[in-house]
């Protein structure tokens, strides 16, 4: 009998230390190797559930939904959705795969966290508008050019001798942007000087391109505070010259910044201003002809604002107050955009490359793709404009895509497809690498029948061994 | 309650003693390391009920 309960004794607790060993391997992971997989169903601790509640419905257990490899799916309704990862250890690289399938929606993108921020770096899953192209495809060193006419034999052809820039997309990929505009003596000549006050005040943070061609650098910002607490407020600019900061400035909470650069450089330069919603920008005052403000201006309140009238190329325009006061129609080219609800956004599809819009009262955000000028001498956009959910290659004349993104043949139904992360630039808090999936367009409150829907997801995780790391402390 | 019954039953309750405090070490040290892959508050439950058991065994006994 006293033997028996040995055994018992070794057999239960060889088990408790094959537990604790197989606890530390999966911790951990010393062939730098593992995969985790989620179900919508089931409750991990290492794969978070799909967030927020009011974006996604309850998961759905039933094996008449075809699902091809597993039994159970969620849908999405709402964009964006996001969903963590929860590691004993850091990794290099993740490889997501995605079991889905979509009603209607073009574009469906998943990302990783990249900073405190909150920004993500995304990656293209799905793109049906450039799946759907039957163009000529040209592939180098995973730069994928698509055309619609053989205008060009490689990469490298179109990259030396780029078409007009009306008539390229890009996605995924940063083509550089316009260095120089020609002929800019004449668009001096031709144009009327700016006026300080044609720039509306302005609320918040933004940011916007000028052009220096042969003349010098000189704005004058003048900024107010609406005090809304005792903090103190920041408001620093920063002006870059091809993506390299070249002048710097900060004041507390109000103020005039002058900016000065004699004989700079000709090109564009991007101003950014950071500062909370409480500064308030009175007036901006330059001897620049171009300003165009980069996807958003917060048109600050003002006692009496008129008309005002903003040019710009964003191929969707959106609309958002917090007062109630500067609820209004907004005239976009010749569509009303009703703005009829305060903290909430609305938009309108802008049909035309280059539209205007006019309000006729101001506090209001306006945001968009592109960029947005007070006066249509003032507009200019060095960057080309990338794919979205409202492209159309045929309405908008382009010729040429350039992206990372491998066109698929499209199908319908269940989907599995995976995308690679590089997790060595993601931000890893706590222990937690978070993700998104966006779905541009997909919005909860409209009455539009449309979602994606999720099977499993697998993440793949590779990283250094633990003989990596063992070797690497040694040296 | 027969004694293989209890000596076995005695010795489930102290290998979940034993597994108790070690996990519980592991998640101090290393939180979730644990509790991502096993319920502990089951492994609780389940160490309450075999001491339990042996009580009310000894008791009776």
């Amino acid at each position: 009998m006293k033997k028996d309960i040995y055994k018992l004794r070794i057999f239960l607790f060889s088990l408790l230390g094959l537990t604790v060993l197989i606890l530390i391997y999966k911790a951990i992971v010393p062939f730098g190797k593992i995969i985790y997989a989620f179900n919508p169903c089931g409750n991990s601790f290492i794969i978070s559930k799909i967030k927020p509640a009011e974006r996604v419905e309850d998961p759905r257990r039933n094996k008449i939904l075809g699902l091809p490899l597993g039994n159970c799916a969620q849908k999405i309704t709402g964009d964006p959705v996001y969903f963590n990862l929860e590691t004993q250890r850091g990794f290099d690289r993740a490889k997501i795969t995605l079991e889905y399938r979509r009603l209607k929606n073009k574009i469906i993108e998943i990302g990783v966290l990249a900073d405190k921020e909150r920004h993500y770096r995304l990656q293209p899953l799905e793109n049906q508008i450039i799946d759907n192209l039957a163009w000529r495809k040209i592939e180098q060193d995973g730069v994928i050019l698509l055309q619609r006419e053989e205008n060009y034999n490689s990469v490298d052809e179109f990259f030396n001798n780029p078409p007009n820039k009306e008539k390229v997309l890009t996605y995924h990929y940063d083509l550089p942007a316009e260095e120089k505009i020609n002929n800019y003596g004449n668009l001096l000549a031709s144009s009327k000087a700016f006026s300080a006050g044609s720039v509306r005040p302005l609320r918040g943070a933004y940011q916007f391109y000028t052009y220096i061609g042969g003349e010098d650098f000189d704005f004058n910002f003048i900024f107010t505070n609406l005090k809304t607490n005792d903090k103190d407020d920041n408001i620093k600019i920063v002006v870059y010259y091809k993506n390299s900061a070249v002048e710097q400035k900060e004041i507390k909470n109000e103020g005039e910044i002058s900016i000065k650069l004699p004989g700079p450089p000709d090109g564009f330069y991007k101003i950014a201003i950071s500062a909370s919603d409480d500064v308030i920008t009175e007036k901006i005052a330059t001897t620049q002809r171009i300003l165009s403000f980069i996807n958003r201006v917060w048109l600050a309140g003002t006692p009496e604002p008129g008309l005002i009238n903003l040019t710009t190329d964003s191929s969707e325009i959106f609309a958002r107050t917090i007062n109630p006061n500067s609820l209004q129609k907004i005239l976009v080219r010749d569509k009303i955009l009703k703005l009829d609800e305060t903290y909430q956004q609305f938009s309108q599809v802008a049909e035309m490359p280059i539209t205007n819009i006019r309000l006729a009262k101001d506090d209001v955000i306006i945001a968009g793709d592109g960029v947005f000028s007070f006066s249509n001498e003032a507009f200019y956009n060095p960057d080309y404009k990338k794919v979205n959910k409202n492209t159309d290659v045929d309405r908008q004349g382009i010729g040429y895509i350039i992206t990372s993104y491998e066109p698929r043949d499209f199908e319908d139904g269940w989907q599995v497809r995976t995308v690679d992360f590089d997790l060595t630039k993601a931000y890893r808090y706590e222990g937690v690498y978070g993700f998104i999936i966006s779905v541009p367009g997909l919005l909860v409150e409209d009455e539009i029948n449309d979602w994606v829907e999720i099977g499993e997801i697998w993440i793949e995780l590779e990283g250094r061994t633990l003989l990596n790391k063992i070797l690497n402390i040694e040296y | 309650m027969n004694s293989k019954a209890y000596l076995i039953t005695r010795e489930i309750f102290y290998t979940l003693l034993t597994a108790l405090i070690v996990f519980i070490i592991m998640e101090i040290v290393k939180p979730n390391i644990v509790q991502a892959y096993i319920n502990m508050n089951l492994m609780l439950i389940l160490w309450l009920v075999s001491g339990i058991i042996l009580l009310v065994s000894s008791y009776r006994s």
